[in-house]
């Protein structure tokens, strides 16, 4: 196992190293290209000189992307274009907000997707496995930001039972479980617009895998012991079938931070995604190449922790 | 000559066969392919069904602009949007922006996965290796936020929208056509070709794809889903389609307001109702060719 672990995060080098060329590249056709925005806009004029020659703007575009990717390991994501403040510190700012909502909608999807795939898996081509079929059919294809402005549309306007948007309200008073709670209202529509389509995703996933664990000779031979439904399902199959449904979670990882920018706009969710739909509006490139660098950061990571631990559930799994 | 006539007569049998006789005993993807057809149909007809121009604000018999008109009010289908266009016509013109985006960004990611796919598979070794390392980092980008950023930066038109989702978009399917090589590629009938002094290009085109079809047009039919998704979310986000060409993606951003939300129903239902309908049909149109095509996974 350790091993396999030492090959995996070897893999990481060549793809961080993809992941900075794609958007060195991208960055080179937005104007002013990637190192501009490298450069503090509060320096001195001749402090800006002396930097723009430590960057090498003058010098072959290889130089260029070794001296910019030196700039990102110190920390330096640049400069926002808009309002000057630098972008590592804008999107950390906006990151818990973010994480909130993404490890929320993470937690509903898989909590709420494992036991209906297996509830379909169970009860194959019964209604109710009918039913959820169509129900994962439209978790998949209905576009967020309509289903948010639904949902904002029914529970926030008609029936005003949760706030339209924002998170919190800035006239609350109330300390510890009060703020808690008050914080938690503003929580739910955004996480489970977030979590739908992948809770449909895990669903499928969960209902196949199930399906494959049943069809085993192990499970014929529980079954042939005697033993009741029940533990043949929940004590032989569960288990098994669910460990395939670990690299689901690196995939979720993606998704649900793809789903930011919509979900944050149509809630007004004070996250990275709203940062970032605000610098599509202000054409600020240096904020959106800051996103895009860092998502992809965590998405790597995230899937570098899916696979480990893909690697200690399953000993079978050998590269 | 000759091979034009059997190629012919395989097309004449298309609903005699088993594919198709399992596609049809799928009833969400018969519902699925007759809702497709309808909003083909209205894409097409557009400039008929229209009652008035999309792109011109409607004025009352007192000269003033019908601005957010409901229906009964405006006297057209759907009522006016908040410039006093008719939001029907406007719909109606959508559909044709948001299909045409979503067949032509498919079109150009399986061109560019299946010729990837197919030299990643049958040359393997270091094309193999570079084409896959791609895959893994363009993999690794949030595909939403990678386009995003290309299409912030691009001038954003429905051009380049159709191009910047084609290009980020092809993996999936260049890792389906690679394995599939990988596959057949050991098969008598390939091995036949080599042995009879076929070109590379030859083999691939001409003997290899045509036999992985079916798993290829299932991709890109989940695909075509996912396209016109994106498009919808770009335009909502204000990087896609831009006014005043309609997208559907784009009429809801017009209308994302709390006043329009509660008060003028008309302005986001439909537009958001049609990005939904169009998704589901053709996810379940998908599903339909995979079970279909997949004779051994037989319900």
């Amino acid at each position: 196992m350790g091993k396999y672990i030492r090959k995996r995060l070897l893999q990481v080098i060549p793809v961080v190293f993809g992941i900075t060329i794609l958007t060195f590249f991208i960055m080179q056709l937005a104007p002013g290209g990637p190192l501009t925005g490298m450069l503090s806009p509060r320096s001195s004029p001749e402090a800006l000189q002396r930097a723009r020659e430590a960057l090498g703007l003058d010098k072959p575009i290889l130089v260029q992307y070794w001296n910019w990717l030196k700039e990102l390991v110190q920390g330096n994501f640049g400069y926002s274009t808009y309002n000057g403040q630098p972008v590592l510190e804008q999107i950390l700012e906006r990151l818990p907000a973010t994480l909130l909502l993404t490890i929320t909608a993470f937690v509903i999807s898989f909590v709420v997707g494992i036991p209906l795939g297996v509830y379909s898996a169970t009860h194959k081509y019964s209604k109710g496995d009918y039913g959820l079929t169509v129900f994962s059919f439209i978790g998949i294809s209905i576009p967020s930001f309509f289903f948010g402005m639904g949902l904002i549309y029914i529970f926030a306007l008609k029936l005003n039972w949760l706030p339209t948007s924002g998170f919190g309200s800035a006239t609350f008073r109330g300390t510890g479980m009060a703020l808690v709670l008050h914080k938690l209202r503003y929580l739910i529509m955004p996480a489970i617009v977030m979590s739908l389509s992948n809770l449909a995703t895990v669903m499928r996933f969960a209902r196949s895998s199930m399906i494959e664990t049943l069809n085993q000779d192990y499970i014929r031979t529980a079954r042939a012991k005697g033993l009741s439904e029940k533990v043949v399902i929940y004590r032989h199959a569960l288990k098994n079938s669910m460990i395939p449904v670990i690299t689901i979670f690196g995939q979720s990882i993606p998704n649900l931070f793809g789903g930011a920018y919509i979900t944050e706009k149509v809630f007004g969710w004070p996250g990275m995604g709203l940062l970032g739909v605000d610098a599509i509006t202000n054409r600020d490139y240096q904020i959106l190449m800051g996103l895009t660098l860092f998502t992809a950061i965590l998405v790597m990571l995230g899937n570098l922790l899916a696979d480990i631990m893909y690697s200690i559930v399953d000993p079978r799994i050998r590269y | 000559m000759e091979r034009k006539k059997t190629k012919w007569k395989q097309r004449q049998n298309l609903f005699k066969t088993d594919a198709w006789k399992r596609f049809r005993k799928n009833k969400l993807a018969l519902v699925g392919t007759v809702v497709i057809l309808i909003l083909i149909l209205a894409a097409v007809l557009a400039p008929l069904l229209a009652q008035n121009d999309p792109y011109v604000s409607l004025k009352g018999s007192n000269g003033l602009v019908m601005t957010d008109m409901s229906p009964s009010e405006s006297g057209t289908i759907l009522g006016t949007d908040s410039l006093g266009r008719d939001e029907f016509s406007r719909l109606v013109y959508a559909a044709r922006v948001s299909m045409s985006v979503g067949l032509v960004a498919v079109g150009i990611s399986t061109v560019v996965g299946i010729v990837l796919g197919a030299i990643s598979g049958y040359f393997g070794g270091a094309a193999d290796m570079i084409i896959m390392r791609c895959v893994d980092v363009i993999n690794c980008f949030p595909v939403m936020f990678l386009i995003i950023i290309i299409a912030a930066i691009l001038n954003p038109s429905i051009y380049n929208v159709m191009i910047v989702i084609g290009l980020c978009n092809w993996t999936g399917t260049a890792r389906l056509v690679r394995g599939e090589i990988l596959r057949v590629r050991e098969m008598e009938y390939v091995q036949a070709a080599v042995s009879l002094g076929a070109t590379d290009f030859r083999i691939i085109f001409s003997h290899i794809i045509p036999n992985v079809m079916a798993p290829i047009i299932v991709e890109a039919t989940m695909q075509m889903a996912r396209a016109i998704l994106t498009e919808a979310s770009l335009s909502y986000l204000g990087c896609g389609v831009q006014l005043p060409t309609a997208s559907w993606g784009n009429m809801l951003n017009e209308a994302n307001n709390l006043a329009t939300l509660t008060s003028r129903p008309w302005q986001w239902i439909p537009a958001g109702a049609c990005i939904f309908l169009a998704v589901l049909s053709i996810n379940f149109i998908g599903d339909g060719l995979r079970d279909a095509f997949d004779a051994k996974q037989k319900k």
